[in-house]
């Protein structure tokens, strides 16, 4: 319990940093949280924190991709080299502390990262930075440009986030 | 003396850097120059507008714009409503007939002009009473050289304009600048200063967002101080670049992968506030906020501080009292982040060399990296030549690569407004500021600017090449010749469209620019471009003759499809930022 009042705290602080909007949804399990979010461009993304797997998921990160699309490829390269020991650790994401993973559940994109030292609210921390950084380093890189704006339907004229 | 002298008078004691304009509000442009205020005359009243915007961008002084009441007013309105986005000290004159005409359609060009200039203006105000001419001038004034300036828009009515006064007892508020105006400035609560020394003793990798207010106040050298002193990561915003140098190790602006790093970030007389998500920083990120308005502070950003400040007032006091720091993993990072981001900036030079083989066309990537080479190369020193940047595909090109080394070397034109088109005539603007050595362009006297542009761009201000000749200011144009609106990728899956986005295929802009009396340039290859600029620096440099040279180019540069990487935006805050 004392892991997922972390956990709200944390996500209260996004929500008064203007990072996006959010609030705690009902929950039929005592171990499982769920909050809505909307972030980047309104998507509106749940996030599920399992306190007893110490596990965070954000469903519908991202719209649905064409597995073994382009992009697919390029977001889990991408994701992977999160990972990478070149990163300042500040940045990066140490596997033996955390573990990533990108699945695909009926269609829709959840992103999950599962702490191995067992506190859910830097695994938190973790998850929505990496969001963060999809949206701002991996999409906005000029190799997605012509994906986002047909993808994310921007608008010609604004063609950029929130 | 006249209506129209007493308001010229004013300004001249106000030290108005120049007025740009087109015939028309005769009485007081007449006034102005008979008053030895430096005036200018062109071709079209937006051009001349953005000219004196210009002017403004490249030195932080107020210039005015006039024009003739209808017609020459409504023409200037784009560009009016550029400078307010970018928060420029422009006063903007027009003449505006006659109260006894008012709502008869007496005679001609009748028109309501300060509902047209609602929400682009800080003040406005169409004058009534002749006796109040000063009153108003003196209220022009206060608010172009108090707190966040904007445009003020004042019309003169002929009733005012050609008042007579026998005596100045005839005028209301006949008194001079230093009642009517206060030089006090805010400084920042001894409370709030403690407090944002804590945040940045906690801080591990602190960043100044230094914003136009930073220039404006003429920060730049308090701001480099408390920098160093604590190693700070510095990028400047806003319409003006420089004033912290590119090359300087603090320097974030081309080190968009650092930017994420940040875990603390002071804006600094950020004028135009983003958003969360807007900026690419984290989403932890704790934030101070230095501003002159009370008002503003808190508004798109949530903040851990606001602080009422002056801006080189508060840097000067930060540059005292921060203790010395050293932040070497942060600075390490820094120097990586640069050189990651000139690898990619130079894989994608590599390509362009490619396409532009490929296609016998100029690839923007390599006219502006080229260009950037040219200056960084430059005998008379890379900090020389004044640059700046529009234009769609090769304006977010330009940004990657063009570099700023000292205050207003780099002016943005489509800073926050998103204005196609006043490149060319801001930048001769900056060229006379250059020519006359005002402010920080003391130095550079004689040495020609470089403007980069586009074909849609330079149909609005191509026509004022005859100006910079007739004022013997040497400009070098760069047109992006890609027959078409850049935006083009937004028809191509719609056949019935396109049509609308696309120009006559190889226009010769450089034939244009040869009518006008300059000198013109076709260029198709990297190394007849490069010949091309060297000579038309020399012809500037020795001649004070201008130069338009015409890059032809292929509009499928913009789509990465077949031409990676394309268009895209670039990372903001940063050297190619252009929203805010
Ligand atoms: C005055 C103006 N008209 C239209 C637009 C909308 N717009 C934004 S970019 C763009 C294309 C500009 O084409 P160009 O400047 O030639 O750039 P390039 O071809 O190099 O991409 C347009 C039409 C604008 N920003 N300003
Ligand atoms: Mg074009």
């Amino acid at each position: 319990m004392i892991e997922q009042q972390l956990v709200g705290a944390l996500i209260d602080d996004y929500v008064a940093r203007g990072v996006f909007r959010g609030t705690a949804l009902p929950s039929n399990r005592a171990t499982l949280e769920s909050y809505g979010i909307v972030w980047f461009r309104g998507q509106v993304m749940r996030l599920d924190v399992d306190a007893r797997r110490v596990r965070v998921c954000l469903q519908d990160v991202l719209p649905p991709i064409a597995p073994r699309s382009r992009i697919d490829r390029d977001l889990r390269n991408w994701l992977r080299s999160r990972e990478s020991p070149d990163l300042p650790a500040h940045r990066s994401i140490d596997p033996l502390q955390f573990k990533t993973e990108l699945r695909r559940a009926g269609g829709r994109l959840q992103l999950t990262v599962t702490s191995r030292s067992g506190a859910a609210d830097e695994a938190t921390r973790k998850l929505l930075r990496l969001v963060n950084e999809l949206y701002l380093d991996f999409l906005a890189a000029p190799e997605r440009y012509d994906w986002i704006v047909a993808t994310l339907d921007l608008d010609p004229d604004q063609p950029r986030w929130p | 003396m006249t209506g129209a002298e007493a308001f010229a008078n004013l300004c001249s004691k106000e030290d108005l850097a120049a007025l740009f304009c087109c015939p028309g509000n005769y009485t007081v442009i007449n006034a102005l120059a008979a008053a030895g205020i430096p005036t200018y005359g062109g071709r079209t009243e937006g051009a001349m507008c953005a000219m004196a915007d210009g002017f403004s961008r490249a030195t932080g002084e107020v210039v005015a714009t006039s024009g003739t009441e209808g017609p020459g007013f409504a023409h200037m309105i784009m560009n009016i409503a550029a400078a307010n986005a970018a928060r420029t000290p422009l006063l903007v004159l027009a003449s505006n007939m006659t109260l006894a005409g008012d709502d008869r359609e007496a005679f001609i060009q009748q028109a309501y002009q300060q509902p047209t200039t609602e929400g682009i203006k800080k003040y406005g105000k169409r004058m009534i009473d002749p006796a109040r001419v000063h009153e108003y001038g003196a209220y022009a004034f206060r608010c172009l050289k108090s707190g966040v300036p904007q445009p003020v828009h004042l019309d003169f009515p002929a009733e005012v304009a050609r008042a007579r006064f026998k005596s100045p007892t005839e005028l209301r508020d006949f008194y001079d600048k230093s009642k009517y105006r206060s030089e006090s400035r805010a400084s920042p609560a001894a409370k709030d200063v403690d407090t944002a020394l804590a945040l940045i003793a906690k801080s591990q990798r602190p960043l100044i967002v230094a914003g136009q207010g930073v220039f404006q106040r003429k920060g730049w050298d308090a701001l480099r101080r408390a920098a160093e002193k604590a190693d700070i990561a510095v990028v400047t915003s806003g319409p003006t670049r420089g004033f912290f140098p590119d090359d300087h190790r603090l320097s974030i602006a081309t080190a968009p992968n650092a930017l994420l790093s940040a875990d603390l970030v002071i804006f600094v007389g950020q004028y135009c506030m983003p958003s969360p998500g807007e900026y690419r920083l984290d989403p932890q990120i704790k934030a101070i906020r230095v501003h002159p308005v009370q008002e503003d502070l808190g508004r798109n950003w949530p903040l851990d501080l606001g602080i009422v400040s002056d801006e080189a007032l508060f840097l000067e006091i930060l540059a005292d009292r921060l203790p010395k720091a050293k932040r070497d993993a942060w600075v390490a990072e820094l120097t990586k982040a640069r050189s990651d981001y000139q690898a990619q900036i130079d894989e994608i030079y590599k390509l362009g060399l490619d396409h532009s083989a490929k296609t016998g066309m100029l690839h923007p990537a390599v006219i502006t990296r080229d260009t950037q080479n040219f200056i960084d190369t430059h005998p008379d020193g890379r900090q020389s030549i004044a640059t700046g940047l529009g234009g769609w595909t090769i304006g977010l090109f330009a940004g990657r690569y063009m570099r700023a080394y000292r205050p207003a070397q780099e002016i943005l034109p489509p800073y926050q407004y998103g204005a196609i088109g006043p490149d060319m005539a801001m930048m001769m603007g900056v060229s006379c500021a250059v020519q006359r050595g005002v402010g920080p362009q003391k130095g550079y006297e004689g040495t020609p600017t470089i403007c980069i542009t586009s074909d849609a761009g330079a149909a609005y201000s191509l026509m004022e090449l005859d100006t910079a000749i007739k004022y013997s200011w040497p400009t070098i144009t760069i047109v992006y010749n890609n027959n078409a609106w850049g935006v083009w990728p937004h028809a191509s899956r719609s056949a019935r469209s396109m049509h609308m986005y696309l120009f006559q295929e190889h226009l010769r802009y450089d034939q244009m620019a040869t009518a006008l009396g300059a000198r013109g340039e076709y260029v198709r290859t990297p190394a007849d471009f490069r010949a091309a600029l060297a000579r038309a620096y020399k012809a500037g440099r020795d001649d004070k003759a201008s130069t338009l040279i015409n890059c032809q180019a292929i509009k499928e540069f913009t789509s990465g499809k077949d031409y990676p990487p394309g268009v895209s935006l670039n990372a903001e805050p940063g050297a190619g930022a252009i929203a805010h």
